[in-house]
């Protein structure tokens, strides 16, 4: 079982390895369909909103979810970081997150 | 016994050693003479051997000589004796004042022949002609056949070690060619053959004590360069001689004095001054004085010479800019100057600024080969030069540099992009090689403004976690540019000493200590007024009016202040306060975080610690 507080950040090649785990993803809004959008997290990602999530076409965002069978995500919160985010930074925190993750989070 | 003697001996040798080289080639090239006289001369200074004068007779004539300290062994050894027969193996010959005087190298003395009377009734050497002007008999340096010079001398000037400084030998007649390298205080008869290779115009000077007017001119020879100036009425009376180009003989009188640097760029200890007596002649001969000396050094090398030194530089003309005009604060005077951008096969590019004529009347196009003689090397935008108004400049010169340039050019270096050395690594606000990023403990471990001469400049990202709220201002004055302090009179006004001027109140100006943190340590840093507004959001004297009247609200202002992070530019220096030695960290510059830059930063530093 998953230690309950980490949640360990992610890119959509990750997501694979964390069926089932609660996850931390930044992304940039690419559409918008009703309760599901897609995020680009360097490779796309469905992502399935809740009741409060309230994202923009074109805006960063970064989620907190439950990562799904088929590789989709449950938005369980989110929030908007404007248009301006440098994804080369988030890719580094990302890779060092996994490089040294006896940092960051358990192993399941 | 004698007539065996007489007949070896070389009549008419003397005579022809000192008046007629060409028939000395012929009849005489190992004179034999009789020694009639020998007297030792004491030596006049510690640790020099002691000198011995001949009198050299070969009948018909006598002549003074001096032996050289190489030759006093004969003398030692007890084979050169009053009366005794020698051959000259090698000699010089010369005049002081006026009188032949024979330099003895090399002798050898006939021992079979023993001692004896002297034979005949020689008589003095009487002149051939009148000495000409300084001109000498023989020249220890300065090419061959220059003088229809007695070639069997030649290696004998070589041996010899030249007559420069420390060498007091009395054989030294005024007239020999010193090279200009040899000049010093305590060379007593010199005279150099050099080019001038820059002269100045005349320049007045007005001071409380001394006023008058100066010109110099820079002198050039192979050996090197020496800087001669002649003041008040030597500068009337050698201005028009001196032409640039020419090549002039100088005899003193003429004083040799320490030079005085920061008026000359040429690297010689020694300077010259003409005085009343000095001898200047101008010589026709200029072959084998250069024309112009140059020492270059590479751009790309700039960055290991010092500021502020002089030196040489060609390269190719890359980018002419257009001529501007500034005034100089101080003399308010106006200057054209013209920046041009200079590449080489460094790989590097640097800006020269010309000035004056120079850049007004500057025609030469890119592309074209500059070298520049005597330009100041200054540290704006990491590395600059400038030309000095000593200094030279030459279009496409005929050296071999030049044309060692123009053959790079032509086939890589136009293509080529050039580093400058204002290209330095470090994104941000902080980057340069002025001021370094560095973490607290580094600059406490490499004890950063210790040194106690120059300040040193670094930067630091790091956290304020104290401001120190006691005195964080100063009332300073309302004059527009003026920043000191002003007195509170007493009477509700404000005055300023420097202005002369009372104010009804003062404008209060931040002078701040922080105490700031970052993850390897702490520091106490002192900031200025620009600094303390960042930080504090407000000027100081809506803070002091806080501070007077709402204690509440300026707690809060300095925990809002709290806790911020900035990228801090600081000087560190080492002050002396009450006995004690100090280093104070003053704030120049601080800009706040840019969240991008640091983040890559950190990336790259992390990315450090991989092992992969």
């Amino acid at each position: 079982m998953a230690d309950p507080l980490s949640t360990p950040r992610l890119t959509s090649p990750h997501l694979e390895h964390f069926t089932s785990r609660t996850i931390r993803l930044v992304g940039r809004v690419t559409q918008l369909r009703g309760d599901n959008a897609t995020l680009d997290s360097d490779g796309a990602v469905t992502a399935h909103l809740n009741r409060d999530s309230h994202l923009t076409v074109g805006n960063w965002v970064e989620v907190v979810g439950k990562v799904n069978g088929d590789l989709s995500v449950r938005v369980l919160v989110s929030r908007d970081l404007g248009r301006d985010v440098d994804f080369e930074a988030v890719k580094a925190v990302v890779d060092a997150t996994h490089r040294y993750k006896e940092i960051f989070y358990s192993e399941q | 016994m004698a007539d065996a003697a007489r007949s070896q001996i070389t009549q008419g040798a003397l005579n022809a050693i000192f008046n007629d080289p060409d028939r000395l080639q012929r009849d005489f090239p190992v004179p034999v003479c009789q020694c009639v006289q020998v007297k030792t001369l004491a030596s006049t200074t510690e640790g020099q051997p002691e000198r011995y004068r001949l009198v050299l007779s070969d009948v018909s004539n006598f002549v003074q000589s001096m032996l050289a300290t190489q030759a006093n062994h004969v003398v030692h050894d007890g084979k050169l004796k009053k009366g005794c027969f020698v051959r000259l193996k090698s000699y010089q010959a010369n005049a002081v004042k006026g009188k032949k005087i024979l330099i003895i190298l090399d002798i050898e003395v006939i021992e079979s022949l023993g001692e004896m009377e002297k034979i005949g009734e020689p008589v003095a050497l009487t002149d051939k002609e009148i000495e000409e002007d300084v001109k000498p008999a023989n020249t220890t340096i300065a090419g061959d056949g220059f003088y229809g010079n007695k070639v069997h001398q030649q290696p004998a000037a070589q041996d010899r070690p030249l007559p420069s400084r420390g060498a007091p030998t009395s054989s030294s007649s005024h007239a020999t060619i010193y090279p200009i390298e040899g000049l010093s205080p305590y060379a007593h008869k010199w005279t150099i053959k050099a080019r001038v290779s820059h002269k100045s115009d005349i320049r007045t000077w007005h001071k409380p004590n001394s006023e008058g007017k100066l010109f110099s001119v820079n002198l050039l020879d192979e050996s090197g360069e020496i800087k001669a100036t002649g003041f008040n009425e030597q500068c009337d009376q050698f201005y028009e001689l001196f032409q640039e180009g020419s090549v002039y003989y100088i005899s003193n009188p003429c004083r040799v004095q320490l030079a005085k640097k920061q008026f000359s760029n040429l690297p010689n200890d020694y300077e010259l001054t003409f005085e009343r007596d000095t001898v200047v002649e101008k010589c026709e001969d200029a072959t084998e004085v250069p024309q112009v000396r140059y020492n270059f050094t590479n751009i790309g090398a700039l960055q290991e010479i010092e500021k502020d030194s002089t030196i040489d530089i060609i390269g190719v003309l890359k980018d002419v800019a257009e001529v501007t005009q500034i005034v100089s604060k101080t003399t308010q005077k106006p200057f054209d100057k013209r920046e041009l951008t200079l590449v080489d096969d460094s790989g590097y590019s640097v800006r020269l600024t010309i000035w004056g004529k120079t850049a007004t009347a500057f025609d030469a196009s890119p592309e074209a080969i500059v070298a520049f003689k005597g330009t100041k090397v200054g540290d704006f935008g990491g590395r600059s030069l400038s030309l000095l108004s000593s200094g030279s400049m030459a279009i496409d010169p005929d050296i071999p540099e030049a044309h060692k340039l123009k053959g790079w050019y032509d086939s890589q270096g136009r293509m080529d992009s050039f580093a400058s050395h204002s290209n330095m690594a470090g994104a941000g606000a902080a980057g340069g090689q002025k001021d370094p990023l560095k973490t607290v403990a580094q600059v406490k471990e490499e004890q950063l403004g210790m040194s106690l001469e120059n300040p040193d400049y670094f930067s630091t990202k790091s956290t304020i976690v104290h401001i120190k709220q006691e005195t964080f201002s100063y009332p300073a004055c309302l004059s527009e540019g003026c920043n000191k302090k002003v007195t509170d009179m007493g009477d509700g006004t404000w005055r300023c000493e420097k202005c002369d001027i009372n104010h009804p109140r003062p404008e209060h100006r931040y002078i701040m200590q922080l105490n700031v943190n970052d993850h390897t340590g702490q520091l106490w840093l002192s900031c200025f007024d620009d600094v303390g507004r960042l930080v504090m959001g407000m000027t100081a004297d809506q803070l002091m009016e806080l501070k007077e009247n709402d204690t509440a609200a300026m707690e809060t202002a300095f925990e809002e202040a709290n806790c911020k992070t900035f990228t801090f530019k600081i000087r560190a220096k080492t002050d002396s306060f009450q006995d004690q030695q100090r280093v104070r960290y003053q704030v120049i510059g601080a800009n706040p975080i840019n969240f991008t830059v640091e983040a890559h930063k950190l990336a790259d530093l992390i990315k450090l610690y991989n092992i992969d």
